[in-house]
């Protein structure tokens, strides 16, 4: 009778024997998948979706294209349907990785569902060598990958995660988890420019100690549905969370960015920027949560989420919250909708260039403030690239 | 303890000083509610048939709804057999002029500062009185009628003139709308009705006092505003409650209707008991307000000062269908010791060349929460639609909270929204800087926190102004002298 | 008028005044000179009231009473009057609101009426002149997007309306071209008579070629190193303040 449990039952052969996964999985037939009510997938119902998109039985011969990686030195991670492969990952330096049990993680219904279904978890150890990528090739109904980042004390780690869909109609419901010693220093991006029958929700939690810093650059541009579960607690004094985002969206590509920091102690910093244009049928959607716990007085946190809407059938939901339960902060959040700004559109054609283009140049200064804070050059030129690529 | 500690212990420890209550003989119903309890109401009121269906339907319906969970108060669950449905003062008829009215109940208002003897203090100003559930005066009713405009209570309306009812209730907030909603449409007992003919600009102001006075009783009064085209009104609404030790429940309907050019300025003073400081007692304020901007270049502008009630739930709306429509929502929202307050409004935008604008400011102390939630949608065929938002949060003392829920929901390209919230506290500086100059702590507070709210306080009609801004240093004040 | 006796001041356990005398009397006028972090702002806040100082030895006498023991606005209202180097910003509350409040407790604090909006609207517009303050800036929120200057100003402008017996002109040039100085300076200078005092706290000589001082005290390391006259501030802006240091050390 309800889709959600329906759901959950053509699943409940995939659980694994594992202790915690056993755990989680009662639990989740207890509390349930988001239903249509549900306030966090509002805009975005994904039981229905996935219900008429997916068949979990959905096998084929997973196809790897080495042609996709990044050229670029440093550890390479490959996940074939949500496995680690060992084969064709290599590591550079001192970092340091072993497969262990799935661990007890986060309690949301899709965060359970990993917790239930992965088989093992990766647990990637940081050293001094940066940077490290993580791909994911996948062809299957669903695909489970679960990785741990232990950031150590002093050290920093920059990540660069990537998915690849080389079927039709594959489902990926992955979880990262990042464990921010005192000092670390985390950079976490992701490129998704999928398929139009890629479905994916994708969990970053991180936890981060004494003057730890943790930064997350998404940049979304094709996706028939994506989900992005942002989660930072700023657990230590003296933290920083960045989330930095911009979803550049076409076709009836769906996504729906949904973001938490929570300040716990006292002195620390968030800041956040979304920026997302979209275009043709598709959807975008901004969920931002700030919290700030009674005892994070001195707080300073900032959210911004600009959008900019280009055609007839594109939709846009927003709401950024603000939940603060103490006195002696500045938080403050603000959004914007609207259109290209028609003077400047004019200005620049009246010096002689032609509408699309100044469109284009409009549109990419906007988009590019989100991409202040990305160091690394090979993802700039391809965030850059895929820019340009759907602005002419 | 520090300065801030001390302003804030005496901000505290104000006491509300309209928590008296007057004995007079209530006709009323048993507690509880049912089929039989609405037809008694109806029957009391000598309503026509069509009334007795309308509200048995709205009965059937609440009974199929639950209770909304998504605000963000907490408090007991209510149990609606526990209410008393309605309570009206005995009089031994109908009074035909403010001669015949209860003198007790005209003492009532008088100890509220509410003159109902026309032409004493607030000559500008039209008063409907209601309370507990019934209204029991209406001044200037004649003068109004020379311009053809009707405002009198609810039950008048319904004898006097059914097809206008008939024709508007309802056509707002549907029955079915919310659980509260469905509550009233069953239950409502009385309320002010008003009707500005065409052309007419209502040359005072007109205003709805309502008293909850008896004890386990509910209010559910209900308002109904029609202004026909090109028509002009401005209303005004306050509130108190006696001190009672257990919750009472409150919960109101407004409708608004604006054609054509019309427009409605509908202003709010709410000052129910809030509860003592230990969260003790406090009304339960649930309240569904809405109007519709049906015509071209209609306007509809909210404006409340919310003091007072242990739970506000509460969103004063504008649905902008003509083209050209306005909607307008100005709030000072202050929650004290365990108060909740979880206030805000929906702009849905339908027509071409609509626009919105939303400010809000919420003052934090003691234990309470104050959330501002609001809505702004933008239909596909709104055609430059525009909306501007500013939500700011004053916290004063590290117990208490202050939540932001905007939602923006846009369907249409041509949209332009823009939404700002800031959250600040009372700074110790600032507090410094007024003393350096000669001024005291609960004075410098009293300064600081109207200046933060001005901009919200400047819309209200100029009679009730000054009422509000001495409310908001009253909340503030504590030991003077 | 005021004498300072021995104070000494911490902030969070850190020492900031090491033993501060001063005698101020009546017609006086004295600078208080120093290097960054030497004290002179703490020295200012402290006779102004502010609580975050802590004073753990000394004395204030201020007219024959113990000022310490009052509350800042009982200080103002006795007569003390501070310019602030960083005047704060009340957004939604007027300079003219603001001062109605501010001298009606004044006045009510010394047992008289309350100036009626006449009366206040004609002491305002002479008070204006003397600082060349635009009526348009002060129906603004106090201080809110005024530029350095415009504060500044405001501040010269309020102390004409309070007329203080005692200011404290906290490094009032700081931040002042020489135009809005010389206005800043002739104020100061209209409202000195021999019934008031002015301390003028500040880092540079330049502010003291407007507003001549009768006495230059150096402030050093929490403790007033050197007293002179005028010619002392002079000798400060030719060599600075290393030979201060150097005599405070060889001592």
């Amino acid at each position: 009778m309800i889709k959600e449990y329906n759901m959950l039952r053509s699943l409940e052969g995939r659980v694994n024997e594992n202790t915690s996964s056993r755990e989680a999985w009662k639990m989740l037939t207890e509390i349930g998948l988001p239903h249509k009510k549900s306030e966090t997938y509002k805009f975005t119902p994904i039981v229905l979706i996935l219900e008429k998109n997916i068949d979990w039985d959905l096998n084929s011969k997973s196809t790897f294209c080495d042609k996709k990686l990044y050229a670029a030195k440093g550890s390479h991670f490959i996940f074939i349907n949500g496995v680690l492969n060992e084969k064709l990952s290599q590591v550079q330096g001192d970092i340091s990785f072993a497969i262990e049990d799935v661990k007890e993680g986060r309690h949301d219904p899709l965060s359970l569902l990993n917790t239930s279904l992965a088989s093992n978890e990766l647990v990637i150890t940081s050293g001094t060598e940066s940077p490290v990528f993580i791909y994911h090739f996948n062809s299957v109904g669903i695909s489970n990958p679960r990785v741990r980042i232990k950031v150590k004390s002093g050290e920093s780690i920059q990540l660069i995660e990537k998915l690849f869909e080389t079927n039709e109609n594959t489902f990926t419901n992955s979880f990262i988890h990042f464990e921010v010693a005192e000092n670390a220093f985390v950079c976490h991006s992701k490129v998704q420019n999928y398929n139009s029958s890629t479905y994916s929700h994708e969990t970053v939690a991180a936890n981060v100690e004494n003057n730890g810093r943790f930064y997350n650059n998404t940049f979304s541009f094709e996706g028939a549905l994506t989900r992005n579960n942002l989660i930072i607690n700023l657990n230590g004094q003296n933290c920083e969370g960045h989330m930095y985002g911009l979803f550049l969206l076409d076709k009836k590509s769906h996504i729906d960015n949904n973001t938490t920091v929570d300040h716990i102690q006292p002195n620390s910093f968030s800041n956040e920027l979304y920026k997302g244009i979209l275009d043709e049928d598709s959807t975008g959607v901004f969920n931002g949560k700030i919290y700030v716990r009674q005892d994070a007085q001195k707080t300073n946190a900032f959210q911004s989420n600009n959008n900019i809407l280009l055609s007839e059938g594109a939709t846009l939901h927003t709401k950024p919250q603000l939940e603060i339960w103490a006195d002696d902060v500045k938080c403050s959040h603000g959004c914007t909708s609207g259109q290209l700004d028609k003077d400047a559109i004019f200005y620049l054609r009246s010096r002689g260039i032609d509408y699309k283009a100044a469109k284009a140049m409009l549109l990419r200064a906007f988009a590019e403030e989100t991409l202040e804070h990305v160091k690394l050059e090979t993802i700039k030129h391809e965030v850059l690239d895929l820019i340009n690529q759907k602005l002419l | 303890m520090s300065i801030e500690e001390q302003i804030l212990e005496e901000f505290t420890s104000k006491e509300y000083e309209h928590g008296w209550s007057v004995d007079f003989e209530a006709d009323e119903t048993p507690l509880g509610i049912n089929e039989d309890i609405i037809r008694f109401i109806s029957a009391k009121k000598e309503e026509p048939e069509w009334l007795l269906r309308w509200r048995l339907e709205a009965f059937r319906l609440w009974q199929k709804m639950e209770e909304p969970k998504w605000a963000n108060v907490s408090y007991p669950m209510i149990d609606f057999q526990a209410i008393k449905y309605y309570s009206a003062p005995k009089q031994e008829k109908k009074p035909n002029s403010l001669d015949e009215v209860d003198p007790e109940l005209l003492k009532t208002f008088e100890r509220l500062g509410i003159s109902l003897q026309e032409q004493k203090r607030l000559t500008g100003v039209a008063i409907d009185a209601v309370i507990d559930s019934v209204s029991v005066a209406t001044t200037f009713k004649d003068k109004l009628s020379e311009l053809g405009i009707i405002f009198c209570s609810f039950s008048e309306a319904v004898q006097e003139h059914p097809e206008l009812v008939r024709k508007y209730i309802g056509s707002v907030v549907p029955s079915n709308d919310n659980y509260y909603a469905a509550l009233n449409s069953a239950v409502f007992s009385d309320g002010s009705f008003c009707y500005i003919p065409k052309g007419v600009r209502c040359p005072m102001e007109l205003s709805t006092y309502f008293r909850i006075n008896a004890a386990n009783t509910g209010q559910f009064e209900r308002t109904l505003i029609i202004a026909d085209e090109g028509s002009y009104v401005s209303y005004l609404e306050g509130c108190t409650a006696p001190m009672r030790d257990e919750n009472q429940l409150h919960a109101a309907v407004v409708e608004i209707y604006a054609a054509k050019n019309a427009e409605v300025k509908y202003s709010t003073v709410q000052n129910w008991y809030p509860g003592d400081k230990n969260g003790k007692g406090g009304i339960y304020n649930f309240v569904t307000k809405r109007g519709i901007c049906v015509g071209d270049y209609a306007k509809i502008s909210w404006t409340q000062v919310e003091t007072g009630s242990a739970v506000t739930w509460k969103y004063p709306s504008c649905i902008l269908k003509g083209d050209h429509s306005v909607g307008e929502f100005y709030s000072v929202a202050v929650t004290n010791n365990h108060q909740q307050a979880d206030t805000g409004t929906k702009m849905l935008h339908i027509g071409k060349n609509t626009r919105s604008r939303i400010v809000s400011k919420g003052i934090s102390a003691g234990k309470s929460q104050n959330s501002y939630r609001g809505q702004v949608e933008v239909m596909k065929r709104a055609e430059n639609a525009r909306n501007f938002s500013q939500c700011d949060s004053l916290l004063m003392g590290s117990l208490c909270g202050a939540h932001t829920f905007p939602y923006i929901d846009i369907k249409n390209k041509t949209a332009q929204v823009e939404h700002e919230a800031t959250t600040s506290k009372v700074g110790e500086d600032q507090i410094f800087y007024c003393q350096q100059r000669g001024i005291d702590e609960e004075n410098a507070v009293a300064l600081i926190v109207n200046g933060f709210a001005k901009e919200v306080m400047n819309k209200l009609p100029m009679e009730f102004a000054v009422e509000a801004q001495k409310l908001l240093a009253l909340t503030l004040e504590g030991s003077v002298g | 008028m005021i004498s300072i006796k021995n104070v000494q001041a911490s902030i969070e356990d850190k020492e900031i005044l090491r033993g501060i005398d001063l005698e101020v009397n009546t017609g006086e006028v004295h600078a208080i000179m120093g290097p960054n972090g030497s004290g002179k702002s703490t020295l200012a806040s402290i006779l102004a009231g502010r609580e975050d100082y802590e004073i753990t030895s000394g004395s204030v006498e201020y007219f024959g009473e113990d000022l310490l023991k009052f509350d800042p606005e009982e200080r103002a209202q006795k007569g003390i009057f501070l310019a602030f180097q960083y005047p704060v910003e009340i957004p939604g509350v007027s300079t003219t609101n603001f001062m109605k409040t501010a001298i009606n407790k004044i006045r009510e604090s010394r047992g008289e009426k309350a100036l009626d909006a006449v009366n206040f609207l004609n002491l305002m517009k002479e008070k204006m002149k003397l600082v060349d303050i635009d009526q348009s800036l002060l129906s603004r929120s106090l201080n809110e997007g005024f530029s350095g200057g415009e504060k500044k100003r405001n501040e010269i402008f309020q102390m004409a309306m309070l007329e203080p017996k005692l200011a404290i002109l906290d490094e009032t040039d700081s931040g002042l071209d020489i135009d809005a100085l010389k206005i800043v300076a002739n104020g100061v200078n209209k409202l000195k008579s021999k019934n008031n005092a002015t301390i003028v706290v500040t880092h540079y000589q330049r502010l003291l070629d407007y507003i001549a001082p009768d006495f230059v005290h150096v402030l050093y390391k929490g403790k007033i190193v050197k007293s002179g006259d005028k010619n002392l501030a002079l000798e400060l802006e030719e060599k600075g303040y290393d030979w201060i240091k150097e005599e405070v050390a060889l001592v």
